[in-house]
């Protein structure tokens, strides 16, 4: 359930995401985008995709939200950490869009500031977690016997520990870098994708063309990077992208448990957590890098669910 | 079955071994529960020693862990390091609380979960079905603490101001009342409402969808058209044999999410001030009691292992195609 166990969070990926588990709509020749004949799969990819009309405002969303993020040096006459004590605690207005802090910091320049490492934090965990869940499942699954029984109950051991439980071992274990919350993050998430991948590579190969590549000599590392992985990478790349969310969402708990990010480095979670003992009289400092982070993750879960129908047709169609 | 339910459970206690070893190293390296003592001028070397003779903590990690692990299965859990408060009973308070506010978030989540869930279904694509799902895409997008100090704004500032209230209708910390004695249900209830809702409304969203789903495959079954043309009325048609199979799913799924409620919320917990299983490990984290910490990780780590065994076992009793594996 939520919190703590999930606090709700970084909810295994499976439940957090509103996956499309049922019969939607049956899926149509035209859904499946089958009416093209004779067009590349990437055309008939992108063509799904632009289907989903949020996932494309999303991802807009997204990519001004990265640039923004990118050009605070350029778009904001503050610096993060420029202290203005002269102007504590201001609510938004003409000179300070969104008002300052208990150290006249200008919030609208923290929140790009703090963008850029929580995006990067949340681009990162993506990134980690997915090629070690990958390798992993791919591992097991392809392999299989000892190897897999192994791998497996490794995984479970993980799953069976609640989640803030083993963030909060794995944070005390290390310090409170960009690199060490990536890899504590990046620990206490690998599993789901290498559950699915595992999944996945189980059953493809017992499939035919990965006999025929064999019987014709291809070695098993060929079958597994050739073969059987590019049948697997939409699936993954929609997990990856879920993660991201994931990360941005579970980055901000980290924060509020004191073992995030460090200041005077912002991030959204932290300047939440900054922004906690002051928010009976300056409500600001609490609503804005909340809505940060809830328009970004949503944009994310969005995006990610554009990409499952482009990617993974097998999967029924879900409106968003 | 039994047999089936014995192996699992066999199988799962090197989990529990593992997993307590793993906090036990990590505090006996991170944290040092005398050095509070340490620094204390008034507080001599010669007592903090003796002090952390007491307690076996001159002794080596794997000697420490060890004695613990004899003592702990034989049901002996001890006392907190710090206060010496016998380990069971504080654990049990804290289970009572932290299960008294998951399982009222659980059931208000699970109802509502369930109603919308069912509607959306079976009026697809309808406004209501758009607004559910855009409304739980928003609410999976939530941070849980950022939510739960706007509910906390919401009802504790806001609404006093704009009703011009003399005290908020639901309290936004603690468990009950400062300075009142024994059980004030009312009042209890005036304190639990609001983590229980920050708890609810997080599964609600992924209850609803699941449910949304599920209720879908059912609708399009051959049997719900058997019992349509049998002329069963179409109230009962959705009910009764629509719901009732459309739940298999979800029953396991909310098996496996009440077993996760032991561990508490640390989070919710933290912010409304509750003491809970979540309070109480943090804390027990933060000073390095592992006396604490150990007994709470096998306790809830068991209830999440026992909880999943039943999701599966439920999971076959509701639904016969489905044998034990």
């Amino acid at each position: 359930m939520a919190d703590g166990t999930v606090d709700h969070q970084p909810g295994p990926v499976p439940t957090m995401t509103p996956v499309a588990t049922g019969a939607e709509a049956a899926p149509t020749v035209e859904a499946l985008g089958l009416e093209e004949h004779g067009l590349s799969q990437r055309t008939l990819m992108w063509r799904r995709f632009r289907r989903h009309k949020l996932a494309i405002a999303s991802l807009v969303t997204l990519v001004v939200i990265g640039l923004a993020t990118l050009l605070a040096g350029v778009l904001s006459p503050y610096g993060y950490a420029e202290q203005h004590l002269d102007q504590i605690l201001q609510g938004p207005s003409a000179k300070h869009l969104l008002g300052t802090d208990q150290l006249g910091r200008d919030e609208l320049t923290r929140l790009l500031y703090g963008g850029r490492i929580s995006l990067l934090v949340g681009l990162g965990v993506a990134l980690v977690s997915g090629v070690v869940g990958t390798l992993v499942g791919v591992a097991a699954g392809f392999y299989g016997g000892r190897l897999d029984n192994a791998v497996m109950r490794l995984t479970d051991l993980f799953l069976s520990i609640p989640l803030l439980v083993l963030l909060i071992i794995a944070s005390r274990a290390t310090g409170g870098s960009i690199r060490d919350i990536v890899l504590v993050l990046s620990l206490a998430l690998w599993m789901f994708l290498a559950r699915i991948v595992r999944g996945l590579f189980l059953s493809l190969r017992e499939k035919e063309f990965v006999e025929a590549a064999r019987s014709i000599g291809a070695s098993n590392r060929r079958i597994i990077f050739r073969h059987m992985l590019p049948n697997a990478l939409g699936v993954i790349i929609v997990s990856i992208t879920l993660t991201v969310a994931i990360a941005i969402l579970t980055e901000s708990l980290l924060s509020f448990l004191g073992f995030g990010i460090q200041p005077p480095t912002p991030t959204w979670g932290n300047m939440l957590e900054d922004g906690r003992p002051q928010m009976t009289y300056a409500g600001w400092l609490v609503w804005f890098p909340g809505l940060a982070i809830l328009i970004t993750v949503m944009c994310v879960n969005f995006l990610g669910d554009g990409l499952r129908d482009a990617l993974d047709p097998t999967q029924r169609r879900v409106r968003a | 079955m039994l047999q089936f339910a014995v192996r699992r459970l066999v199988v799962s206690i090197p989990l529990l071994i593992v997993a307590s070893v793993l906090v036990f190293t990590v505090l006996h390296l991170t944290t040092d529960p005398a050095a509070g003592l340490r620094v204390n001028p008034r507080i001599s070397q010669a007592d903090v020693e003796r002090y952390r003779h007491d307690l076996g903590l001159d002794r080596s990690g794997p000697a420490q862990y060890f004695a613990w692990l004899g003592n702990f299965v034989r049901g002996n859990w001890g006392t907190s390091l710090f206060t010496s408060i016998p380990v069971s009973g504080q654990i049990r308070e804290a289970l009572v609380n932290s299960m008294f506010l998951g399982v009222i978030g659980f059931a208000i989540a699970l109802l509502i979960g369930v109603s919308v869930g069912v509607v959306a279904a079976v009026k697809q694509y309808s406004v209501f079905d758009y607004m559910a799902t855009s409304g739980a895409f928003i609410f999976l997008s939530i941070p849980v603490f950022w939510f739960a100090l706007i509910v906390q704004l919401l009802f504790g500032l806001y609404m006093v101001r704009w009703f011009g209230l003399s005290e908020p209708i639901f309290y936004t910390a603690g468990l009950s009342q400062p300075g009142s004695v024994g059980f004030d249900l009312v009042d209890r209830l005036r304190h639990v409402a609001l983590p229980a809702i920050v708890l609810a409304v997080q599964s609600l969203a992924v209850y609803s969808r699941y449910m949304r789903a599920s209720m879908l495959e059912v609708l399009g079954s051959d049997y719900l058209r058997t019992a349509r043309a049998k002329g069963v009325p179409e109230r009962r048609v959705i009910v009764k044999h629509g719901m009732r199979n459309a739940l298999i799913p979800l029953t396991t799924q909310a098996a496996i999410d009440f077993g996760a409620l032991a561990g508490g919320l640390i989070v919710t917990e933290a912010i409304f001030q509750w003491p809970g299983m979540g309070n109480l490990f943090v804390r027990a984290m933060n000073d390095g009691d592992y006396a604490i910490a150990l007994p709470w990780v096998m306790l809830t780590m068991t209830f999440v292992i026992v909880f999943n065994l039943i999701a599966d076992i439920l999971y076959a009793v509701l639904d016969p195609r489905i044998r034990y594996g």
